[in-house]
């Protein structure tokens, strides 16, 4: 692994906004994810995946939600483009809903 | 329903569930693309015609566009490759190159082998030297073109370039212009560069400000401006 800090950038964030709706500690926990990034661009802990060619996503988990951040990664230019912060609450509870119906067990059945 | 089938459907709506969001973070991205492309075209209609005047005085000043790569700054989001083409179809020149610094100790540094911008398919240099910033990765540097058999040398100084010019002869010289305790000013040594090498390339900072010091005559100017702006005496510089 190389030793090179990553320039994290937000010019085109969209959901900039999205920490301040956040309490204290899950904002903090977003903050400091996206600032790990400077390090680790590709952080296993939160579950980074590749979206397409140089776009990553990471999940942080935070109270009842996760967030979803997506950026793109230039490895030549050690640049980390921020590109997209959201909740990923609907898509979660949907998950956990369907997780759910998959350990139904019909009353009756052995 | 049955179990099994009612599984299964389970399954499909949690498959079509991570496509639906893996086609929103694509989207996301491919907009994001567009934006930045958008961006892009506007930096780079603002910045040929700096790019060329700039082009154009190296080659006024060293009667020959062979020798110069001029670097763009990686702040612009600019691709070399059109650059490149830009500066080619426009000055009809296919021997003036664009390559940066920083691209080349990075790609250096990752494949373990010699890159210089424009001379990548071509590492026959017997003799290279290198007139860079102390610790610019530079035993990476060093040994990725020693492993071709090219014969190294590398100086951090002004002063030090034309003494090893003189004793080494090199056939290749990559040479950053905002080396400290450079004697001459930046032309009149690429004018010597040109003179005594197979291929000169110039590494430099941002593109606006080495074409404006090109234009001018000079890079003391701007190797001035960064010793007071590392100074703290020039704000943001």
């Amino acid at each position: 692994m190389d030793n090179k800090n990553y320039e994290i950038r937000r010019d085109d964030l969209e959901g900039d906004e999205l920490p301040l709706s956040l309490p204290d500690a899950d904002k903090q926990k977003v903050e400091l994810a996206i600032a790990g990034l400077a390090k680790e661009p590709w952080p296993r802990q939160f579950s980074a995946k590749e979206v397409s060619d140089g776009t990553v996503k990471i999940t942080v988990p935070v109270e009842d939600d996760e967030i979803t951040v997506l950026y793109e990664v230039d490895v030549y230019e050690s640049t980390v483009d921020l590109i997209r912060m959201k909740r990923r609450g609907p898509f979660k509870k949907a998950g956990e809903w369907l997780a759910g119906l998959m350990k139904f067990e019909p009353k009756g059945k052995s | 329903m049955k179990r099994e089938k009612f599984d299964a459907f389970v399954k499909y709506v949690q498959a079509l569930e991570e496509k639906l969001e893996a086609a929103e973070d694509a989207r996301d991205a491919a907009k994001y693309r567009a934006r930045k492309a958008g961006k892009t075209a506007d930096v780079l209609q603002a910045l040929t015609e700096d790019v060329l005047r700039g082009t154009a005085a190296v080659r006024e000043w060293l009667g020959s566009p062979s020798h110069t790569i001029l670097e763009l700054s990686t702040r612009t989001g600019i691709p070399y490759a059109t650059c490149h083409r830009i500066v080619n179809e426009r000055l009809g020149t296919p021997n003036v190159e664009i390559g940066h610094l920083k691209k080349m100790v990075s790609a250096v540094s990752r494949d373990r082998r010699p890159f210089a911008p424009g001379v990548a398919s071509h590492p026959r240099y017997r003799r290279v030297l290198f007139g860079l910033p102390k610790g610019l990765a530079e035993e990476e540097l060093i040994s990725s073109w020693e492993i071709k058999g090219s014969e190294v040398s590398t100086v951090h100084g002004g002063l030090e370039i034309a003494q090893m010019m003189e004793k080494l002869q090199p056939d290749l010289i990559l040479v950053d212009v905002s080396m400290p305790n450079l004697e001459k000013s930046g032309l009149a040594l690429l004018k010597d560069f040109a003179k005594d090498t197979k291929r000169t390339i110039v590494l430099t900072g941002e593109i606006v400000e080495t074409n404006s010091a090109l234009l001018q005559g000079s890079f003391e100017k701007r190797t001035k401006a960064e010793e007071l702006a590392s100074e703290g005496e020039i704000a943001g510089g």
